[in-house]
């Protein structure tokens, strides 16, 4: 057995949108306040604060994970992408980003960031996902806004959008 | 019968939760062990998704034993008698399991379990240690005759799943994984109905029917009956205190019914 901390103070390293950071934390602190109060990514939005709604959501690994029901220890030697991370160095939009803002796929907007992350992890397990596949996913996290038709098709015109750019390559 | 869920204290957060030391086992030996000398209470840490929200409504463990590296808990297998599932199986790991096959309908109802999200995290062993009445794999394996075992400082015990709400966790703190038992060629068939909230779980096996009702804030009522039992004499045996605000008794013995009979008709469908 490891004894990971006798008093509570822990040593992470991770991966934080490709690049490698490291951090002495808590073993209470969780993922969503790490990232929010110790390293200023603020698009990590908290909400519900129990998993369930998913606004806070990160990719680990490459798939969403709640933030706030994730604790900072869990993400040492692993790959953490926030809404930070998506955008190229100069600025240009991910295509799912640019998809959002294209369809206005979003009203408050405090959602959106878990939602693109979740679109995000969505593309990558199904390249060109029909209807029923896009509602299933998205259904993981909510929208108290848009009555998620919005998102759906941003979802299907990032799809499209990325298939053209593979086809292109 | 219903009882009323304790009034919200005030509002916690994770953020209330002090740094605590942290354990992370690598068998189940070592989780007991961890358990019985770290600092008490000392909380066991898998998926997260429960525990957090335990955290909110005013948990305050002093120490955190982290399971992850815990083989013996990830492990799903069968054999010719029984179908064992470790606790620390996410959702999604098990619903794709193959080993799932031996039960017809199992996988189908086990998808339906949550979101693609909380899938990938939630486990097993959260859900049915939880002991929350609205989180349903103990309805599919109160169904299924499952039994769980629980591992403590003297041993592992086998209880039945139905039992585990009672279950004294002091002595056996840790489940180590769930058996279906695959007797007489068990299926299930899984039905929901979400206003009212109650869901029902059929499973036949040869020589015997159980059907689990449950509702949001009410127990799984497991009722065995004879292949054949009429849907509407099997929903009426339900417990005369069976209801709670949101579903009544007599909703439940009609709807439940009518669920009943396509239960029935689609496991009796050749495949």
């Amino acid at each position: 057995m490891t004894t990971l901390s006798e008093n509570g103070k822990i040593d992470i390293a991770f991966t934080l949108n490709g690049q490698p950071v490291s951090r002495a934390t808590t073993t209470s602190r969780t993922l969503s306040d790490l990232l929010r109060d110790d390293m200023d990514l603020k698009g990590t939005r908290v909400a519900c604060g129990r998993t369930v709604c998913g606004a806070c959501s990160v990719l680990v690994d490459g798939f969403p994970r709640a933030a706030c029901s994730t604790f900072a220890f869990e993400v040492e030697g692993r790959s953490v992408t926030t809404i930070e991370g998506l955008e190229a160095e100069d600025g240009t939009l991910d295509p799912v980003q640019a998809a959002f803002a294209k369809k206005s796929a979003f009203q408050c907007g405090y959602c959106t960031s878990g939602m693109i992350l979740l679109a995000r992890a969505l593309l990558a397990e199904h390249q060109r996902p029909d209807r029923e596949t896009i509602r299933e996913w998205i259904s993981s996290n909510i929208c108290r806004c848009t009555g998620y038709q919005l998102i759906i098709e941003a979802v299907e015109e990032a799809a499209e959008t990325m298939a053209g750019k593979e086809a292109a390559e | 019968m219903f009882t009323a869920p304790a009034p919200r204290g005030l509002a916690r957060s994770q953020a209330d939760l002090p740094p605590v030391p942290l354990y992370r086992p690598d068998s189940v030996a070592e989780a007991i062990h961890a358990l019985d000398t770290a600092p008490a209470p000392a909380a066991l840490y898998a998926g997260g998704t429960d525990f957090f929200a335990r955290l909110r409504e005013g948990e305050a463990p002093a120490a955190l034993v982290w399971l992850d590296r815990v083989q013996d808990l990830r492990e799903v297998g069968r054999d010719d008698h029984a179908l064992r599932l470790g606790a620390l199986v996410t959702h999604h790991e098990a619903f794709r399991h193959p080993a799932l096959d031996a039960v017809p309908g199992l996988a189908a109802a086990w998808r339906r379990i949550a979101t693609v999200r909380i899938r990938r995290q939630a486990t097993l062993g959260g859900n049915l240690m939880a002991r929350r009445t609205r989180y349903e794999l103990s309805i599919l394996l109160t169904a299924l005759g499952a039994s769980a075992q629980m591992a403590g400082a003297d041993g592992t015990i086998d209880l039945p799943v139905e039992d585990l709400w009672q279950a004294d966790t002091a002595t056996h703190p840790l489940l180590v994984s769930v058996t279906v038992p695959l007797e007489g060629c068990p299926r299930l068939d899984y039905e929901r109905s979400m206003r009212p909230t109650f869901t029902q779980a059929l499973a036949m096996r040869d020589g015997g029917w159980r059907l689990v009702v449950a509702t949001e804030y009410l127990r799984p009522w497991a009722h065995d009956m004879a292949p054949g039992t009429p849907p509407a004499e099997a929903t009426a045996a339900l417990p005369a205190d069976f209801a709670d605000p949101a579903v009544s008794r007599a909703h439940m013995v009609r709807a439940g019914a009518a669920f009943l009979k396509r239960q029935i008709e689609r496991m009796e469908a050749p495949a």
